[in-house]
């Protein structure tokens, strides 16, 4: 098992120094001289020559990789421009917002899909569950950021049932607060899980062992709760890693629509104002989260399935 | 129709097979008919509706839906009727034109990386897996971040990720088909690596990407249109639908229209073209049985 785990994470590092390069790379995309275009067009070109030196744009570029490397990793993560303060004070926070929205949809997500699997495979092919599923389909065609301002404006401003921005004070007001961005999220992520929760149940259904265990004279639930759902959501684990990512990315526009303050909506604030630097940093945290999903995920596997751990 | 598809994993014998096997799906006949009255109405806007969608009108702002304005105005007075159906002609064709180059060059690239094996395998491969470390969305937005807004930087953006996902879908693909006896015998004869890879094996391992062109198209309309939505995809006034929902978001309250709209036109166009690819890839499926 360790030696497992260890081996995962051997692979990881040499990805997750490419993927620093590669945002590295991301300034060079931007067309003309960076420092001039942040400066605006009544800069000096005193201060353009001056901004370039400070962020080493007047080295070669390796110097400048060697740099931002040297940067990241005492934790010099740059100044905000828009807000005036270094980006490492403001971060611990925000990660705060945006893991609680993850995770809240994540719980969301199990409690939207799991009874609707469930309804689905054990009335397969009848009315219910092809409501499910043409239910579960929409998300998948829509966008996202669209059905939070639905339900922005049938919860929140219709039946002012919920807030409609921000994040609040306190465990229960965040809760209140991302309940909508955290609903909107979990649509999506709700649908996959549950699409492949159904054809994993009705495999399971079929097998023997659930018969053997109806044989010895367990009653219906104790089989559904105790065996089938067990089973079934085994390849599930694995899935709920990869969509995971697919949820950072949609938080991004999610937390722009409901104003949460978290990585997203800052990450897009950055931009409308030209905060590379920023800009840079976040979008190596949601690479780096995404890759310590995917590495988590695979290290949990092996505890729900012993298979694995022995081979 | 659906009676007859039902009938295919039935023991039903030879007959209800080959029913099952001629039977067009009922999701692709559905899917093929929203995807032609979408085109229709998109090539035929100027005909249907030959009003300037960018017009303004500051007598008829955020007015109801009404008989002279079915989905009613937004803030400048515009019909968003009008927008929303040239804002099809718009996002259809970022959806078709952003899948040309993944398409092409990941699978090309992914082809070549299971046929080649070895150190170029791994090359790409791990090229695939930095790509892929960075959240889709996240990585699309970060490159429109520094390229700057407009509808080809879009193109550029999506055009650097998507590859991925086909060079993944093919190299599978290739990696079975490459041991295979025909291949041994193209090789036997001489034929060059790539003209083997090209012209044998590509069109055997195409057909998974193939099928995923169409929710891939979902894909690349749902993230053009989220750019559209931040500010950071096609420029303004142009009737874009993420951009309209996102001018409509400051008047939920008082004009929820302007908002709503151009998301069910997306939501129309999404459905359509998963239905066809659902229903393509049954058929494929049925037909490689």
């Amino acid at each position: 098992m360790l030696r497992y785990a260890m081996g995962r994470i051997g692979q990881m590092v040499p990805i997750a120094l490419c993927v620093t390069v590669l945002i590295f790379l991301l300034i060079k995309l931007v067309p003309g001289d960076p420092a001039s275009a942040i400066l605006g067009d009544h800069a000096t070109e005193a201060s353009v020559r001056a901004l370039r030196h400070q962020w080493g744009l007047d080295r070669p570029i390796w110097q400048q990789y060697a740099l931002y490397m040297r940067n990241l990793a005492t934790g010099n993560l740059g100044q905000s421009l828009r807000y005036q303060t270094p980006v490492s004070s403001m971060l611990p926070r925000r990660i705060g917002v945006t893991f609680f929205l993850i995770i809240y949809s994540l719980v969301l997500s199990v409690l939207i899909a799991v009874p609707m699997a469930l309804v689905a495979a054990l009335c397969r092919n009848r009315w219910p569950d092809y409501a499910i599923r043409a239910f579960l389909a929409l998300p998948l065609a829509s966008p996202p950021f669209w059905i939070g301002i639905l339900l922005l404006i049938v919860f929140s401003l219709k039946l002012r049932l919920l807030p409609a921005e921000g994040y609040g004070d306190g465990f229960g007001d965040h809760l209140q607060h991302l309940f909508l961005p955290a609903l909107t999220l979990s649509y999506a992520f709700a649908s996959v899980l549950s699409r492949n929760l159904r054809s994993s149940l009705i495999d399971v259904l079929t097998t023997t062992y659930v018969d053997f265990a109806r044989a010895k004279g367990l009653r219906g639930r104790a089989v559904l709760f105790g065996h089938v759902l067990r089973a079934a959501m085994l390849p599930i684990v694995t899935l709920v890693g990869v969509r995971l990512s697919y949820a950072i990315g949609g938080s991004v526009v999610i937390e722009t629509v409901f104003a949460v303050p978290g990585l997203g909506s800052w990450m897009v604030d950055s931009i409308l104002s030209r905060d590379y630097a920023v800009v840079q940093t976040l979008t190596l945290m949601f690479a780096l989260g995404t890759m310590l999903i995917n590495l988590t995920t695979d290290l949990i596997y092996p505890l729900f399935d012993p298979r694995v751990r022995v081979g | 129709m659906s009676a007859q598809a039902q009938a295919a994993p039935q023991p039903g014998g030879l007959v209800a097979a080959r029913r099952a096997r001629l039977a067009l799906p009922i999701g692709i006949v559905v899917g093929g008919i929203m995807l032609l009255v979408l085109t229709g109405a998109t090539l035929l806007a100027p005909v249907l509706l030959p009003a300037d969608p960018n017009a303004q009108d500051l007598n008829a702002m955020l007015q109801r839906p009404s008989l002279a304005h079915p989905f009613g105005t937004d803030n400048y007075g515009r019909d968003v009727l009008t927008r929303v159906l040239y804002g099809a002609g718009i996002d259809l064709r970022i959806g078709v034109l952003a899948i040309i180059f993944p398409f092409v060059f990941g699978s090309v690239t992914g082809a070549f990386a299971g046929y080649a094996g070895g150190w170029a395998d791994a090359l790409i491969m791990r090229a695939v897996d930095v790509v892929t470390a960075i959240p889709f969305t996240v990585l699309v937005i970060a490159i429109v971040a520094f390229l700057g807004p407009g509808e080809t930087n879009v193109l550029i953006a999506i055009g650097a990720v998507d590859w991925i996902i086909f060079a993944r879908l093919v190299r599978g693909e290739v990696l079975r088909e490459k041991n295979l006896e025909y291949v041994a015998a193209l090789r036997a004869f001489g034929f060059s690596r790539w003209r083997i890879i090209l012209r044998h094996i590509l069109p055997n391992a195409i057909a998974p990407a193939v099928t995923f062109l169409a929710s891939d198209i979902v894909l690349v309309i749902l993230t053009a249109a989220a750019l559209g939505y931040l500010g950071l995809g096609v420029r303004p006034p142009a009737p874009e639908w993420g951009l309209m929902i996102a001018e409509g978001r400051t008047f939920l309250y008082t004009a929820w229209w302007v908002a709503t709209v151009p998301g069910f036109a997306c939501m129309f166009a999404g459905i359509a073209f998963i239905l066809v690819g659902d229903g393509l890839a049954d058929l494929l499926r049925v037909r490689g049985q």
